[in-house]
């Protein structure tokens, strides 16, 4: 229950514990109600109370003071669950969780998040599911989105295996949003020519709310994952701030672009695949995506390599980074440059002769057989290290232009290439090869803060 | 007249008073407008469990008329935060004072570790689904005739969305408001009188008004809740007004007595039935009524819509009997239907003539209800859809006269009276606000704020009135001016009466003739253009009629002292211009009253007076 030191000695004294129904006797006068969980990271002199009126307060402990239990524990935190009924007339889909807000629940008696698994327990937070279909539910993972590591993407992609096997119509991952694009990304590379939707699906404001988004982005990938036309790894998430319909992205070409919108994801160098309703309504944005064929053979791939490093370089970056990397046997980097793709690597004055070093700490790592990979961090666009002198330099030492793919895409495709193949020439020739959509061969004018149609 | 020791009449008071800081969990400056919003977001709330796992039923009241908010927002003055897409800033200090000063004035006890909490709101007010509060201070005290009272808690909270307009399932909300700081305080259900309250809430109005908070309409609002033994705890929602308190309390008393009669008088004639009893009491009459005289039933059969009625057995009489005044238990049916649109609930305790019914209508709906003597039956005319629902909400209404006073939150109306609002919530709705870290009281903050408290405007007024001579009573009917009349008095130095002649009098004729109001910075400018002779008080009736058409201070005086007047210019006009007047005793007078006329508030008249005696002896010489 997370009490320490003198709280804890006190509650500790009187045999309490969270839940239990007290008055407690302080300095400052008596306070009737219900013990309470405290934080992690709370201290250790206060003891949160529910009182009567409903409101929680922090009493200050000291150690002179008394605790008088009453009858009556709240049995805190004790949900109703919903039975799922199978219906043979329904399409069947799937939902694989790895934790996040969008299917958890406060758990009253510890004040910890817990994620909601059973279907029967999904139900219970989100009774409309029922419309879309029978589903069935897994725990893959349950932590936040931020400490998801490759492992989690290949027990998703044997989820979908299993479930494929299953008959199922369509696969929704519920996710935390923080990293989703780039687990959404990853799968992409697991689980390939996948017949059926796999859709992520994410919530901004957490479903133990009333104006959370969460049931809307479900009910929206739910519909989508089952019934559309569609097949292959999207993301689903809030078109607007408004309660209005979602979109559909595709998983290699969308970032998280803001900290708290519930519109925060954004395609980049693509637009969307779809728009959604959650009513089950779907309009397709792009025609050059893949229709749903459950005839189609899926292509999982397991294997995967650790050691890659996302490196950003900026103004003032140096090189003992890339020779660190070098030292412990790295076998790939994606440099998110500027620009077209540039790093600095000129030794014009006194101030710049360190770069000739950047040069050849990156030079020192694809002969140690790395492979490096340039992104931009401008997002937007594609790289060219033709231009300019410092790209063509770069270029010529071995470094591979990353196309239009985003910085995160790229490290989770190198990890993925160097999974298939040891062979430098091969990785280079895999990277700058589309497998998933990450690498859109055009870049319309409108891609920019885009106006889709 | 009722004995409230007799009913055991038991008053609370809930008070809201805006402070007047930036927003409590941003940023954004606490400015309510009315020029065009620039953005709007659609938002749907859902229902969520509570924290001990259960739904609330006033939540799920809400929940079940599946309504789209829209919310209105301005890119200068609300931020993200407003709108639910960015998480709360941390508490605002300088508005958590204001509530720890209150709670220091009232002698309550402080809350050691603040926490932030979610209470469940789902009418859309607020855009997150729950409004964020906390409590700061426990167990205050303020005295009263009638004895002390407990003042339970001090909350800081933060206030709602305003609502702009409702058109059928589309509620339109303006966020300019949400998040005003708010300082909540819940007295017990100590007042034994409607009177002792009316004192409990002036005297509380007066403490909270010393301290840094908002002024104006809105900006304070009142729940009020009344039990009596022969009744239940009704809570009322919204008195704009301070005033009406003890009306508004008085009426419900009387309500939940007259109520309490009723049912008392209703088993007396018969046994109590249910909803499903009075099912078989209803019936639909759209086809009897479709060559009506009556046009609030025959406009809603034009768009095709139904006429129902219901039999109320034993009920004759009992419809139409006052329960307070202006309030019948009639009108209490009505008011049960009024949220689905339906306006002409008419009953037979009323002169259904009035309505355009003919008596043969009149009896035919009688015979064909089956009403015997005692029986009465209400007959109102709607939309399809909304036909059940609008039964439902009777019949539960209806059954409930056999029990006397039901459960319910009720809205207060502006002649004292209240109206159903909503059943009232459940008691687990708050859950913890797990973005905002809690704020730790200790003993040093205590200190800080313990000296920063202002002087209270009880205080301020015996010292003012000790000082002046002028009559306490006198100075509590311009208290909302007495920051401009202290700053005249303390700041400047001027003599109290004069201050007073000019607020007490000239201000106060001036608001009640123009219906405008002044604000205290402007009062200000005004005392200090007095005091600097740059305005001379016979212009303040000119000045106070330009502000209160909108004209700016500064600009009016500019226009009286523009006209720049040569005194001898015009007292040697006035004199030409009166044939023979040097002749005449009166004459200083009369040419007086004639410069005066033109010259008020520009020269004052001291000056003109010794101008024309000095004019009138070099003539005379």
């Amino acid at each position: 229950m997370s009490y320490k030191g003198i709280a804890k000695q006190l509650l500790d004294n009187y045999n309490v514990d969270v839940g239990s129904y007290i008055i407690l006797h302080s300095s400052q006068g008596p306070y009737e109600g219900i013990v309470m969980p405290r934080t992690e990271l709370g201290d250790d002199i206060h003891v949160v109370m529910k009182l009567i009126n409903g409101y929680n307060v922090g009493i200050r402990i000291d150690g002179s003071e008394t605790i008088e239990p009453l009858k009556g524990a709240k049995d805190v935190g004790v949900y109703k669950s919903k039975t799922a009924v199978f219906d043979d007339s329904k399409p069947t889909f799937s939902i694989l969780h790895t934790g996040g807000t969008i299917a958890s629940r406060v758990d009253y008696k510890t004040g910890g998040v817990v994620p909601a698994f059973t279907p029967e327990e999904i139900l219970e937070l989100f009774p409309e599911l029922e419309r879309v279909g029978n589903f069935r539910a897994y725990l893959v993972s349950n932590m936040f989105s931020e400490d998801i590591e490759y492992e989690h993407i290949v027990n998703l992609g044997k989820g979908i295996q299993d479930e494929l096997g299953n008959g199922t119509k369509g696969v929704v991952i519920t996710h935390g949003t923080d990293t989703m694009h780039i687990s959404s990304a990853a799968l992409s590379f697991v689980a390939q020519n996948l017949p059926i939707p796999a859709i992520f699906v994410g919530s901004q404001r957490s479903s133990d709310r009333g104006s959370s988004d969460a049931k809307m982005n479900l009910m929206c990938a739910a519909h989508f994952a089952t019934n559309a036309d569609f097949a292959g790894v999207g993301l689903c998430m809030h078109e607007s701030m408004s309660d209005d319909a979602c979109l559909i992205h595709e998983g290699t070409k969308v970032k998280k672009m803001h900290t708290s919108r519930r519109d925060s994801f954004r395609s980049v160098n693509q637009h969307p695949v779809a728009r959604a309703w959650p009513d089950g309504r779907a309009e397709f944005i792009r025609d050059d995506y893949n229709r749903r064929d459950e005839s189609r053979e899926p292509k999982f791939y397991f294997n995967f390599e650790k050691k890659v490093a996302l490196v950003k370089t900026y103004s003032g970056f140096h090189p003992e980074i890339l020779r660190f990397l070098t030292e412990k046997n790295y076998r790939g980097i994606v440099l998110e440059g500027t620009g077209l793709g540039h790093v600095p690597v000129n030794a014009l004055d006194e101030h710049t002769q360190v770069h000739a070093e950047i040069i050849k700490a990156l030079a020192d790592f694809i002969d140690n057989g790395g492979v490096v990979v340039m992104c931009s961090a401008s997002l937007f666009g594609r790289i060219s290290m033709n231009v300019y002198s410092t790209g063509r330099y770069l270029q010529a030492i071995g470094v591979i232009p990353g196309a239009d793919m985003l910085s995160e895409v790229a490290t989770v495709k190198l990890k993925w290439v160097l999974g298939q193949t040891k062979d430098r020439e091969e990785a280079n020739r895999m990277m700058v090869t589309n497998y998933a959509g990450e690498i859109a061969e055009r870049t319309q004018s409108d891609f920019f803060y885009p106006q889709f149609p | 007249m009722i004995d409230y020791h007799d009913i055991e009449f038991r008053g609370g008071l809930e008070l809201h008073q805006q402070i007047n800081t930036r927003k409590l969990f941003c940023e954004c400056p606490t400015e309510v407008r009315h020029d065009e919003h620039h953005v709007t977001t659609k938002r749907k709330l859902h229902a969520v469990a509570s924290e001990l796992g259960e739904y609330d039923p006033a939540a799920l009241h809400e929940a079940h008329r599946d309504r789209t908010f829209h919310y209105q927002s301005y890119r200068d003055t609300v931020c993200l935060v407003e709108i639910d897409e960015e998480p709360p800033h941390p508490v605002n200090r300088n508005a958590l004072k204001v509530v720890a000063q209150v709670a220091m004035v009232l002698n309550a006890r402080m809350v050691d570790e603040i926490q932030v909490m979610r209470k469940t709101v789902i009418d859309g007010s607020n855009t997150a689904g729950f409004q964020r509060t906390m409590l700061v201070a426990t167990d205050g005290k303020i005295a009263t005739a009638e004895g002390d009272v407990t003042l339970q808690y001090f909350c800081l909270e933060e206030d709602a969305a305003r609502i702009i307009e409702t058109e059928g399932r589309n509620v339109n909300f303006r966020l300019d408001r949400l998040g005003i700081p708010l300082l909540e305080i819940v007295t017990g259900p100590n007042f034994k009188s409607p009177a002792q309250a009316g004192e409990g809430a002036d005297r509380l109005g007066h403490i909270i008004r010393s301290l840094n908070v908002r002024r104006g309409i809105g900006s304070i609002r009142q729940d009020v809740n009344v039990s009596t033994k022969y009744g239940t705890r009704i809570e009322i929602k919204g008195v704009q007004r301070h005033r009406m308190i003890p009306t508004i309390m008085a009426y419900e008393a009387q309500r939940q007595v007259s109520l309490y009669n009723i049912a008392r008088e209703l088993r007396d004639r018969r046994e109590p039935f249910d909803e499903s009893f009075l099912k078989q009491c209803t019936h639909v009459l759209t086809d009897e009524f479709r060559n009506s005289e009556s046009r609030v039933i025959r406009s809603v059969i034009d768009k095709g819509g139904k006429v129902i009625a219901v039999a109320l057995p034993a009920f004759r009489g009992f419809i139409g009997r006052e329960l307070c005044p202006g309030k019948r238990l009639g009108t209490e049916l009505k008011d049960q239907v009024l949220t689905l649109g339906i306006e002409g609930l008419l009953h037979s305790d009323e002169d259904l003539s009035a309505y355009g019914f003919s008596a043969k209508e009149v009896d035919s709906i009688r015979s064909i209800l089956q009403c015997g003597d005692n029986d009465g039956f209400i007959v109102f005319a709607s939309r399809e859809q909304v036909v059940q629902k609008a039964l439902d909400k009777l019949y539960t209404r209806i059954v409930a006269c056999f029990d006397g006073v039901p459960k319910e939150s009720r809205r207060a109306l502006k002649d004292g009276n209240t109206q159903y609002m909503r059943p009232l919530p459940g008691e687990a709705r708050m859950y913890p606000e797990t973005d905002i870290p809690p704020v730790v009281m200790n003993e040093e903050l205590k200190e800080r704020i313990e000296k920063s408290i202002p002087e209270i405007l009880e205080t301020k007024l015996e010292r003012l009135s000790e000082k002046s001579s002028i009559p306490l009573h006198e100075l509590w009917k311009i208290e909302e001016y007495i920051e401009a009349f202290l700053y005249g008095v303390d700041t400047l130095g001027m003599d109290p009466a004069f201050v007073y002649r000019v607020i007490g009098s000239n201000v106060v004729d001036m608001r009640r003739q123009t219906g405008k109001d002044f604000d205290n910075g402007t009062l200000k400018n005004l005392l200090e253009a007095l005091h600097t002779k740059n305005v001379l008080v016979e212009a303040v009736p000119e000045v106070l009629t330009g502000l209160a058409a909108g004209e700016k201070l500064d600009d009016i005086i500019t226009s009286i002292n523009g006209e720049k007047v040569n005194l001898e210019t015009a007292i040697n006009n006035v004199i030409e211009s009166q044939n023979g007047i040097l002749q005449n005793p009166k004459r200083h007078a009369i040419l007086m009253g004639e410069l005066m006329r033109t010259l008020r508030g520009r020269i004052d008249g001291r000056t003109i007076s010794d101008a024309l005696e000095k004019a009138l002896k070099n003539i005379d010489q």
